[in-house]
């Protein structure tokens, strides 16, 4: 899970454990096991989602998935774990949709896309 | 207002629609764009601030790229794609707004192809020669062959793609190449004919630095028509002799000697097919009209492995294939010839046709101007004229296959008392060639030809015991297939095959008179056929290594009816013969010639080649006078004559400067050739059925150092050439068996070729030839044997003449443009020999006709200094 923050100031907990107040401009990244990972952002990508725009600076594409499906509301299976954490830079328009957010991912990774049964995998 | 609010909204609609689709055009983004020690991560999000271009990378893809700065202004996107992307291992793929940066994949040896047709925008015509070049992690090369295709095979990946012409704008684009595909490129900019000239040359400059040919050059009609000739009447191959070791045979005429060889041993080819006397009026003009004429290119000494069938060069012309976007009307009116031209498309940008005549009566001008005196010439009756057709039609039948179907006739009237009172020449030239392009697939092209050739010529001769005329001819057919494989990213492998007939009747004579003292003579037909088949592979070792090898192999038959004669020891005599039935063969010959050139890239801009090529000639042209007379005849080789053959090595060195404006090249050679013929002293050739006895054999060697640097951008262009040459003969029995110069030997050779342009409309030209006089043999006593005086001579091609040297310029003037009107004019006025230097065209004595011990050499000269005003146009 990702949080950035744009303006003002947020406490980001897991259960009663504090892992990070942000300030404008910061994100954390929380994995499964609670560790955390702070860092600087552009703030604009920020803005940008709110737009329309999806930016993914740096990002894994195990983070990025995660995310779509979450915007998208889509089932997504990535087979290959290295494929997870291959960092790649996304900027995206929402409006494009999903299958193509998708098959630019798999362009860009030299991996296969399909989509069976309404879920997209991409190994 | 009602009304005008749907207009409007139209409108609106119509420009943002426009709007949206350039916005996602790469190359219709403009924009301004400063780096400073970024990284390419940085410069995507400053492209990404500056458009809705958004981009998609791997980080650890492009991590290494970094330290960029420029500062562009007013460029695309693409271009800067290009810039930011060239020499990396990245290329760009596009997606709607969406930019994609990948790597190269390496992953497989996978080639993908690159083909098509180069043609210019404004006519549609193929070019020939056309330099293509796929620029990415490594350059790939290529030029058009003769019908303007060109097939690259590279890697997949995104590369920035160049085509180049000379006197044509450049075409810069970035491909992405994933798969094979066709790629047919039209280039913009001045054209060869245009009279509109907006000079944007540029060079094909790479051509000269990367194909491994040595000794070979290009000309366009565009530079071909910008040098001064005699009478303004532009000629290609009078315009070849300004180029390294290329010289003219004898002063003033078109005929050539190429790096020391005679000028029978170069092959002219018009569409393919070979012009045996590719001249007019004695020489003064090329059988080739200027206006019909796309291109020529030469080959010095070791050609390509397609051509053969002679020893020194092999001038390679084109015709014009004809406008295939619009009708156009173009044509001059000179001094000495006139053309007219027309030519259009049968079906836009699919097939064209171009008919072009011209006509020169030059002999009505000299009978005029004897009344002026501003000749010497006295006679009245001369009749001097020429006339030249062309005509070809180029339909094509599907993407696949082109067909090109071409037709030259020219013929010449000649009686000129000055040079000789007691006969009448005519002769002439017909040409077909009809020959079918296929690309099998997009690496391998073929094309296949059938072409004919007929020469005639006759001599009237005026007796006054009676006129009677003497007939010869040549007719020649050839089929052959030449094949183009593009095998993969290294090897270029061209082979192919054909089969050539040919007959000649030497000489017949048709008496005139009723009391005419010949009688109907004619002298037995001689036939011969030849098979050849050659290979070759252009191979790539690395990025600098180029190496071009092969091998043309040909066999040769001498086919009866024919009567063979042996003689005595010193063929005074004839002791026995034999006679071959019909298609019997008398003799066959086979000659296998090699021919090798490596090419090594010093840098991006120089380079050196080496070469090695052996060629064959199944034929002599019999000859007995240095001018070469349309009535010389072509002997095939028999069982006396043996084929000539010789060996040529050459070296070189290439080098472009300031980013293509010159080009330079320094190249040396050696020759040595094999059985060429000379004729005995006093030979009788007139009608002789034993011609052999006549003739004697020997061999001839010839070095050189060549010198060319040319400037090919600018409002100023043109040419330096220089060459130092030996030309050598040895012949048994001649000049007491020791080597004597060839008279067309000359030591040294300059010439300078210049341009300017002065404004749009205005332009002037000039240009200077120096060369060592030629040789001849003179006359240095006279003796008394049997009671009657005989000239005695110095040894063979013992004088040197004096040096010839003439300057020419010419000016041109346009009319003014008018974008309404389709017509376009220009003057043209040229003055040839401008400081009227008298140069020796012939060296001859006369015995005086009461006392023969009084001999008086004359020294001719042909033409002092000639204005000539002409007027070019096109509609």
């Amino acid at each position: 899970m990702m949080v950035a923050v744009q303006s003002g100031k947020v406490k980001v907990q897991a259960g009663t454990k504090v892992l990070a107040v942000l300030e404008k401009g910061r994100q954390v990244r929380v994995a499964s096991d609670t560790t955390s990972n702070q860092r600087d952002l552009d703030t604009s990508s920020i803005a940008a989602w709110r737009t329309g725009s999806l930016i993914y600076k740096d990002e894994t594409v195990g983070d990025i998935v995660a995310d779509l499906q979450r915007v998208f509301k889509d089932s997504i299976s990535i087979k290959n774990s290295s494929l997870k954490r291959t960092m790649i830079t996304l900027s995206f328009n929402k409006n494009d949709g999903l299958q193509h957010a998708l098959e630019m991912i798999s362009r860009t990774t030299d991996s296969r896309l399909t989509n069976r049964n309404g879920i997209f995998t991409i190994e | 207002m009602n009304r005008i609010a749907p207009a409007l909204a139209f409108l609106l609609c119509t420009l943002l629609s426009t709007k949206s689709t350039n916005a996602q055009d790469l190359s219709k983004v403009i924009i301004d764009l400063e780096l400073k020690e970024a990284t390419l991560a940085e410069a995507f999000t400053k492209i990404e601030s500056l458009t809705s271009f958004r981009f998609t990378y791997k980080t650890e893809d492009i991590a290494g790229v970094k330290g960029i700065s420029f500062r562009l202004r007013q460029v695309s996107v693409k271009k800067v794609l290009i810039l930011l992307l060239g020499g990396t291992p990245l290329h760009y793929e596009q997606s709607k707004g969406y930019i994609l940066i990948k790597k190269i994949s390496r992953s497989s040896s996978r080639g993908v192809t690159l083909y098509g047709f180069v043609t210019t925008g404004q006519s549609g015509e193929t070019l020939t020669g056309a330099t293509i070049s796929i620029s990415g992690e490594k350059t790939y090369f290529t030029t058009t062959n003769t019908y303007g295709f060109y097939s690259l095979t590279v890697p997949p990946g995104t590369y920035l793609f160049n085509c180049s012409y000379i006197g044509l704008t450049d075409l810069d684009k970035t491909i992405d190449l994933q798969e094979t595909s066709r790629n047919n490129i039209e280039l913009a900019g001045k054209e060869n004919n245009d009279l509109q000239a907006v000079v944007v040359a540029t060079a094909s400059n790479k051509s000269i630095i990367r194909r491994p040919v040595t000794g070979s050059h290009r000309l366009d009609m565009a530079e071909i028509k910008k040098i001064p000739m005699a009478g303004g009447e532009p000629d290609v191959l009078k315009s070849l002799q300004f180029l390294p070791g290329i010289q003219t045979s004898n002063e003033g005429t078109t005929n050539l000697s190429v790096r020391g060889g005679s000028y029978d041993q170069n092959l002219v080819l018009l569409d393919e097919a070979p012009v045996y006397n590719p001249t007019h009026t004695l020489g003064f003009f090329s059988a080739f009209n200027t206006d019909a004429i796309k291109d020529v290119a030469i080959y010095k000494g070791v050609f390509p492995t397609q051509y053969g069938g002679r020893l020194s060069s092999v001038i390679d012309v084109r015709m014009k294939e004809g406008n295939s976007k619009e009708q156009t009307v173009s044509g001059g009116i000179g001094l000495l010839a006139s053309r007219l031209t027309y030519e259009g498309p049968i079906i836009k940008d699919r097939s064209s046709f171009m008919i072009s005549g011209r006509y020169s009566n030059i002999g009505a001008l000299m009978n005029m101007s004897q009344n002026f005196h501003y000749l010497n010439v006295h006679t009245t009756d001369s009749r001097v004229a020429f006339y030249d057709l062309n005509a070809k039609v180029n339909p094509i039948l599907g993407s696949k296959d082109r067909l090109y179907l071409s037709a030259y006739t020219g013929h010449d009237n000649f009686f000129l008392d000055l040079i000789d009172g007691s006969s009448r020449m005519k002769w002439g030239n017909t040409t077909l060639s009809a020959r079918w392009n296929h690309v099998f697939n997009p690496s391998f092209f073929a094309n296949t030809s059938l072409l004919y050739s007929n020469y005639r010529s006759s001599n009237i001769n005026l007796d006054v015991g009676g006129s009677y005329e003497l007939q010869s001819r040549l007719r020649e057919i050839t089929l052959k297939t030449d094949m183009e494989w593009m095998m993969d990213p290294k090897n270029l492998i061209r082979f192919g095959a054909g089969i050539t007939g040919q007959e000649i009747s030497p000489g017949k004579i048709v008496p005139i008179d009723t009391n005419a003292v010949a009688k109907g003579v004619s002298l037995k037909d001689r036939r011969s056929a030849q098979l050849f088949a050659y290979i070759s592979n252009e191979q790539r070792f690395g990025t600098r290594l180029s190496l071009s090898y092969g091998v043309r192999a040909t066999g040769f038959a001498a086919l009866g009816d024919a009567m063979v004669y042996r003689y005595n020891a010193d063929t005074s005599a004839v002791i026995d013969s034999t006679h071959y039935g019909k298609g019997k063969i008398v003799k066959a010959y086979f000659g296998a010639e090699p021919r090798v050139t490596a090419r090594l890239l010093l840098t991006n801009t120089s380079s050196i080649k080496v070469s090695y090529g052996r060629n064959y000639q199944f034929q002599h042209l019999l000859t007995n006078s240095s001018v070469g007379l349309p009535t010389d005849i072509w002997m095939p080789s028999d069982a006396w004559f043996k084929p000539q053959y010789s060996d040529q090595f050459a070296a070189g060195g290439y080098k472009t400067f300031l980013n293509g404006t010159y080009e330079g090249s320094v190249e040396l050679y050696y020759r040595k050739s094999y059985n060429i013929i000379d004729f005995r002293d006093n030979a009788e050739i007139f009608l002789n059925d034993k011609i052999e006895t006549q003739i004697l054999t020997g061999q001839a060697k010839g070095y050189g150092l060549e010198f060319l640097l040319k400037k090919n951008k600018g409002a100023s262009n043109g040419w330096i050439s220089y060459t130092y040459s030996k030309s050598l003969r040895q012949i048994d029995g001649i000049n007491k068996n020791q080597w004597y110069p060839a008279n067309y030997d000359h030591r040294h050779n300059l010439s300078l070729v210049y341009n300017q342009m002065v404004s749009r409309r205005l332009s002037f030209s000039a240009n200077w030839v120096y060369r060592t006089g030629g040789h001849t043999t003179i006359p240095v006593g006279s003796y008394v044997f049997n009671g009657n005086r005989f000239l005695y001579y110095s040894t063979r091609n013992g004088y040197t003449m004096p040096p010839y040297h003439r300057l020419d310029l010419s000016v041109t003037l346009q009319g003014r443009r008018n974008e309404r009107r389709k017509w376009q004019g220009e003057w043209v006025f040229s003055v040839y020999n401008v400081y009227n230097r008298k140069n020796i065209f012939a060296l001859y004595t006369r015995q005086d006709a009461l006392d023969f011990s009084d001999v008086k050499a004359s020294m001719v000269y042909l033409v002092g200094i000639l204005p000539t005003l002409s007027y070019n146009f096109k509609f």
